[in-house]
């Protein structure tokens, strides 16, 4: 037993040599850890395998090889217990436009076989904290993408998720819809909950994240805090930005 | 070949283009193409083979009877016209979304509005040229070339249906506003699609007698065409048997019609359809019914959010009361020739309705189980796959069976043996079609059945068609207390078993 393990901490995900190929490597012997209770944001190029990777966490697509576990939950042998205790927030929203806020968390807590006393009490608590009670009614296809990204994280957290993992939830938001989602995402860290985000907006990265995962070509270059960054960058007083076009250019060059 | 830029031809060119991509937008196998074809072929050998046999000496003389069968025809052909020219009109205008494009170019509006009724007049026309080919091909074949005048007729009712189409678009636009012009245009093309269909069994409904004896009164009252052969309503049967002049007639009259809607229309049209563009940018605020209450299991939840989507999707409605607008006469004249105690038509009337409910359930079952907005959203939920297909399954069912309950239970009163093989057969067939559409059918997001009318895949479609084909004459032979009715059965049976042990089809 580990010194974390003794206090308590539990690892909220391990992935060991995860692969996945679409005729050619999208993911490629990928290995991270996240811990419990901690903001992790999963950066890389386009195309450089986190949709897929994170499609794999979720169950959405079967890895070609590699272990999944979820709070200690073997997802690939348990999929159903693992998808019990974690959310998924893609950069499109998993909507149904025809439906109200309230109809959708409805259905989406039936999904995860919430009792419908919490469920509604849930529901209630996080339309008002996302300011879409008044819209409560309204069908989403007259929402805004702002409103319609809340009201799927308004989805996500209705089971009250363990690990909560977000593909780029904030293209496309407005500057307030924005900060409203990244202060979800804070609090619910502070809660207890994992959250996986990955994002473009490097300053989010930045400023949210406990630890930061570099990815490219399908394999984690590097890992760790925005100092532990810098300094495997030999950037010392650089952005993130700088960090990741640093070791993104090194690496693409030593592969070339 | 290419034509100047900006000219009515290469705007028109770029319309058809359009068109035509989007017929062969929807993916399939290599094989379809082929298929097609070939079915087309074999229906104009199976259907105008035959006719056209039988039809080799007859020429068309012009009698009352004639006069009256012709304008019929163009009636039914002009109603059925309509309501595509309406459903295109709506389409073309307010839904599209590339006429921001075009207006925003210094290209004419007149210009690019003219264009987009033509292209929608060639559309109409041509569907029906297709239509009608199997039969006329192989009746000109066989000596009756002049026949081929059907062609011109069909283009001159294409263009008046057009014409109309236009402007009740554009009256119902006025009237009602863009949304919801949209969704009572949608509807009245299936009402008026269904008209013609209900109107032709109007005599079996109410039975042959008086009504029947009342149509064909006029024309053997008068057997000699006299002078009605001289006015307009002689136009189309003269035109078909080879006159010049009622030929041409129509043509000009047509075109005359159809210009005058389209100059006169045409520009308020392109207000109109910007207004459109703007409610469709941003949607009006649609408040949904407050009956959330977050009680039942994930069965009745799905249940319920299907039939809430399908409830509020108008053009899923429309496809859904295409379908049962054809289903509900039948039940009555199965209801009818049951109570009147007409022991053949009873079993051909089961297996009509038997096929008519699985053709019904399989357009349903499209839209529920293999029409889905949030794939992502249930595959990564720790709700079973086989749980909620089962209960997609229920909301597809559940619509038919409120329907047909009532004249399945009158019927089983009035004629047991009959009854209970319909309500039997109408179940079985209910069950294999939802598992045709969830096996067999790829996954898309309802909008892509909304487009092509809740239809399904051909491979869907025609294996559909043989186990539907084979269940509705089993249930057929059941209600004349056959044996042989087993024999259809077995095979269906089978070919479901083989089918669902087939993966359902996935969307990646």
């Amino acid at each position: 037993m580990t010194i974390r393990d003794a206090l308590g901490f539990r690892d909220a995900l391990v992935v060991r040599d995860l692969c996945k190929a679409f005729g050619k490597p999208a993911v490629d012997r990928l290995s991270l850890t996240v811990r419990g209770g901690e903001i992790y944001a999963l950066l890389g190029k386009n195309g450089a395998g986190k949709t897929t990777t994170l499609r794999m966490i979720v169950g959405l697509l079967k890895p070609d090889a590699g272990d999944i576990k979820v709070f200690g939950v073997n997802a690939l042998v348990d999929p159903r217990a693992a998808k019990q205790i974690i959310a998924w927030v893609p950069d499109e929203p998993m909507l149904y436009d025809r439906l109200s806020p309230l109809e959708y968390l409805e259905f989406v807590a039936g999904l995860w076989g919430i009792d419908p006393k919490t469920a509604r009490e849930s529901a209630e608590t996080l339309l008002k904290w996302l300011g879409l009670w008044e819209q409560r009614h309204e069908r989403c296809e007259g929402f805004s993408r702002g409103m319609k990204q809340k009201t799927a994280l308004a989805g996500a957290l209705i089971h009250e998720p363990r690990l909560l993992i977000l593909d780029e939830p904030l293209t496309g938001l407005d500057a307030a819809a924005a900060r409203q989602v990244k202060d979800v995402l804070t609090a619910r860290a502070r809660a207890g909950a994992t959250v996986i985000i990955t994002t473009h907006i490097l300053e989010v990265a930045e400023r949210i994240a406990d630890r930061i995962g570099i990815i490219q070509r399908g394999r984690l270059l590097a890992e760790g805090n925005l100092a532990e960054l810098r300094l495997r960058a030999g950037e010392n007083q650089g952005t993130l930005e700088d960090v990741f076009l640093e070791l993104t250019a090194e690496q693409g060059a030593s592969i070339a | 070949m290419s034509f100047p830029a900006q000219t009515l031809p290469w705007l028109l060119a770029h319309e058809l283009r359009l068109t035509w991509r989007r017929l062969l937008s929807h993916r399939g196998p290599a094989w379809r193409t082929p298929v097609l074809i070939g079915l087309f072929l074999l229906a104009a050998l199976a259907i105008g083979g035959p006719v056209g046999f039988a039809l080799r000496g007859v020429s068309l003389s012009v009698t009352a009877t004639t006069i009256f069968a012709g304008d019929a025809a163009m009636v039914v052909f002009l109603i059925w016209m309509l309501s595509q020219a309406l459903a295109a009109a709506i389409e073309a205008f307010f839904t599209r979304g590339d006429l921001d494009l075009l207006l925003s170019s210094p290209v004419d509006p007149g210009k690019v509005m003219v264009v987009r009724c033509l292209a929608i007049a060639t559309t109409v026309f041509t569907g029906f040229a297709i239509f009608v080919s199997p039969l006329m091909i192989p009746l000109a074949l066989m000596g009756h070339s002049g026949w081929l005048a059907l062609y011109p007729i069909l283009a001159a009712t294409a263009l008046t249906a057009t014409a109309m189409g236009l402007i009740l678009a554009s009256i119902l636009f006025r009237l009602l506003g863009p949304k919801r012009a949209r969704a009572t245009a949608q509807i009245m093309a299936v009402v008026l699609g269904g008209i013609f269909f209900i109107a032709g069994q109007l005599p079996n409904m109410f039975g042959l007698g008086k009504l029947k004896a009342w149509i064909v009164a006029a024309p053997s009252a008068t057997p000699e065409a006299g002078h009605l052969a001289r006015t307009m309503l002689a136009w189309p049967i003269r035109g078909l048997s080879g006159e010049l002049a009622p030929l041409t007639a129509m043509l000009i009259g047509g075109a005359f019609i159809f210009s005058a809607a389209t100059l006169f229309i045409g520009r308020r049209f392109a207000t109109d359809s910007a207004a459109a563009a703007g409610v469709a940018s941003t949607p009006a605020i649609r408040r949904a019914d407050e009956g959330s209450s977050f009680v039942g299991g994930i069965v009745a939840l799905t249940i319920r959010k299907e039939l809430r989507l399908l409830g509020r999707d108008i053009t899923l409605i429309a496809t859904v009361l295409f379908r049962l607008i054809y289903l509900v006469p039948l039940a009555l004249i199965l209801v009818r020739n049951a109570d009147q105690r007409l022991v053949t038509l009873v079993p051909i009337g089961v297996g009509t309705v038997t096929f008519m409910v699985g053709q019904t359930v399989l357009t349903l079952a499209m839209i529920m189980i293999a029409g889905e907005d949030s794939p992502d959203l249930l595959r990564s939920s720790p709700a079973g796959a086989d749980t909620l297909r089962h209960a997609k399954m229920a909301a597809a069912i559940l619509p038919v069976a409120t329907v047909m309950a009532v004249p399945l239970i009158v019927l089983m009163i009035l004629e047991p043996v009959p009854g209970v093989a319909a309500a039997l057969g109408c179940g079985v067939i209910a069950l294999a079609n939802t598992l045709i559409a969830a096996r067999l059918q790829r996954p898309a997001p309802r909008a892509a059945f909304r487009r092509r009318g809740g239809g399904a895949s051909v491979t869907a479609a025609m294996v559909s068609l043989v186990i539907s084909g084979l269940i509705a004459a089993a249930a057929g032979m059941a209600a004349a207390a056959s044996v042989f009715a087993l024999l259809p059965l077995i095979l269906a049976v089978g070919g479901l078993a083989l089918i669902n042990e087939i993966k359902p089809a996935s969307a990646d």
